[in-house]
């Protein structure tokens, strides 16, 4: 009896020091520096959570949430719209089928674009938790800035930082956007980009890295590949090895220490899938 | 000796159902796409993989209701938009009302199979007959008040009734009716479903809820006083 009450105490020790401690972390964690963004070449691909904050419920904004919709319905910032993970890619059939997961066609993808409030005007923030996802808010933001969308970021550090900041998460129903008046978009810039059959016919000239987890890799098939394992003779690199724990990006220089020792440099052209 | 029988049959089958699954290649990558399409929650891409099917669409999507019945945690309503996306509202929803139906009496037969023995070992028997009795008199009221809130799972609710003596066919009714109206709702307002409509339709589902609720206690008053009363006579 005695002894339970010696635990209940501690219990109750431990709880007040854990709230202690996590509320300095984040006093601490308020007042943490913003990220100087312009060290990274590409820093202007990011929107830091100091300018999104600052941005919130402006008209100028469209957030957009890319994490699985049962996630977006337990927390999402303030004023974002879910669009999932494959928001901008073709669905008709299942993975494997000739074009499945292929970026949707300009004409499809200007319709989407239109249908979600989106122009070349105002703001476009994608982001993720990167912990709990494919990382579809970078993939979208590739395909929007192939498209010579300029006005598309994505939130540095995603929610995984935003949340660590202390920051608002929130379970309030966003409206349905108005839909825009009209958006042009480029045709896709085909340099960054390969066909299945061009790397397949240039396969042992070229630099094949495959992102996805270690699973994957070595031959799962949970997320529906009708075919297990890995393109010959690709070299593997979790791409939340890029990031922090907390979300945020590692350094130019220990990114390019990363790639170094899987013997690709910035000069080097390679494939990641 | 029949009991013997009896039990070789019901783990010949699971036996031939797992195995299907393990070793022909074709049935185990189709059921686990269909369940990564099913887990993404997306309606878009729920539609985009019944149309894949051409001619085959109906058939892919009731069995795709199917799958999601007996596998407790996939969501159904992703399934019911897709439908009445794809085949307009009114054959959406006769296709996921029907489908569902099914799911729900695969279910049922699962639990009775399968379930008796197994579940009177875990609950005692005395608990069981108890939930029995009550279901014998008021399952299709319990059925229905749990079809017609949208936070119950549904398949839960199959399997549960399965395992008790209630009939078939007065769960099976209830399962319909209560079913028919979110089905009906949810096919008509489809994916256009956001934040106020959402509460307009779960609000009137629980009116409806509460005021089968409201019947079913009445009756279990009345009958506990009816007894009482012959117990006062005698």
């Amino acid at each position: 009896m005695k002894k339970n009450h010696i635990k209940f105490g501690l219990l109750i020790l431990c709880t007040l020091a854990f709230t202690l401690f996590t509320s300095c972390n984040k006093q601490s964690a308020e007042k943490a520096k913003e990220i100087d963004l312009s060290i990274y070449e590409k820093g202007d691909y990011f929107i830091s959570p100091q300018e999104l904050k600052s941005l919130l419920g402006s008209e100028n904004l469209i957030l957009l949430d890319c994490n699985n919709p049962k996630i977006y319905a337990k927390e999402h910032i303030k004023g974002a719209i879910g669009i999932g993970f494959h928001a901008f890619s073709e669905k008709v059939g299942k993975p494997g089928d000739p074009g499945w997961g292929t970026i949707k066609s300009k004409e499809e993808l200007i319709k989407k674009l239109i249908s979600l409030g989106i122009d070349n005007e105002k703001i476009v923030v994608l982001y993720s938790d990167l912990f709990k996802g494919p990382g579809a808010d970078g993939r979208a933001a590739w395909q929007l800035r192939l498209a010579g969308m300029n006005n598309v970021k994505i939130l540095h550090g995603g929610s995984t930082y935003w949340k660590e900041l202390g920051y608002e998460m929130t379970k309030d129903i966003t409206m349905k956007p108005n839909p825009s008046s009209s958006i042009t978009l480029k045709d896709y810039d085909k340099s960054f980009m390969i066909t299945k059959d061009e790397l397949f016919e240039n396969l042992d000239k070229k630099i094949v890295v495959d992102v996805r987890t270690k699973k994957e890799f070595d031959g799962s098939q949970n997320a529906g590949e009708p075919r297990g394992g890995h393109i010959k003779g690709a070299k593997h690199l979790v791409w939340t090895d890029l990031l922090n724990k907390n979300g945020t990006l590692k350094t130019p220089k220990e990114i390019e220490e990363i790639m170094g020792k899987m013997g690709i440099s910035k000069k080097d052209d390679f494939t990641l899938y | 000796m029949k009991y013997k029988k009896e039990k070789g049959i019901k783990i010949g089958i699971l036996i031939v159902v797992i195995g299907l699954y393990l070793f022909v290649p074709v049935v185990k990558i189709n059921i686990n796409q269909a369940i990564f399409i099913l887990k993404n929650v997306d309606v878009d891409l729920a539609r985009g993989y019944i149309l894949g099917f051409g001619m085959w669409a109906p058939v892919v999507s009731f069995l795709l209701m199917i799958l999601q019945s007996i596998a407790a945690p996939l969501p159904a309503f992703i399934i019911t938009f897709a439908n009445a996306g794809l085949f307009g509202w009114v054959k959406g929803a006769i296709l996921s009302w029907t489908s569902s139906m099914a799911g729900a009496a695969l279910c049922f037969f699962i639990a009775r199979f399968y379930g008796r023995t197994v579940v009177t070992k875990l609950t005692g028997k005395y608990a069981l007959d108890s939930v029995d009795d009550f279901f014998d008199r008021y399952g299709k009221y319990t059925i229905l008040i749990a079809r017609l809130l949208p936070f119950i799972s549904f398949d839960i609710v199959s399997y549960a009734a399965g395992l008790t003596s209630m009939s078939f066919f007065s769960f099976f009714v209830a399962t319909g009716i209560g079913q028919l109206p979110a089905t009906i709702v949810y096919s008509y307002i489809g994916s256009m479903l956001t934040g106020t409509t959402k509460t307009i339709v779960v609000g009137l589902l629980m009116l409806f809820a509460i005021s089968t609720l409201i019947f079913l206690l009445k009756k279990v008053w009345n009958d506990k006083k009816e007894a009482k009363d012959i117990i006062d006579l005698n």
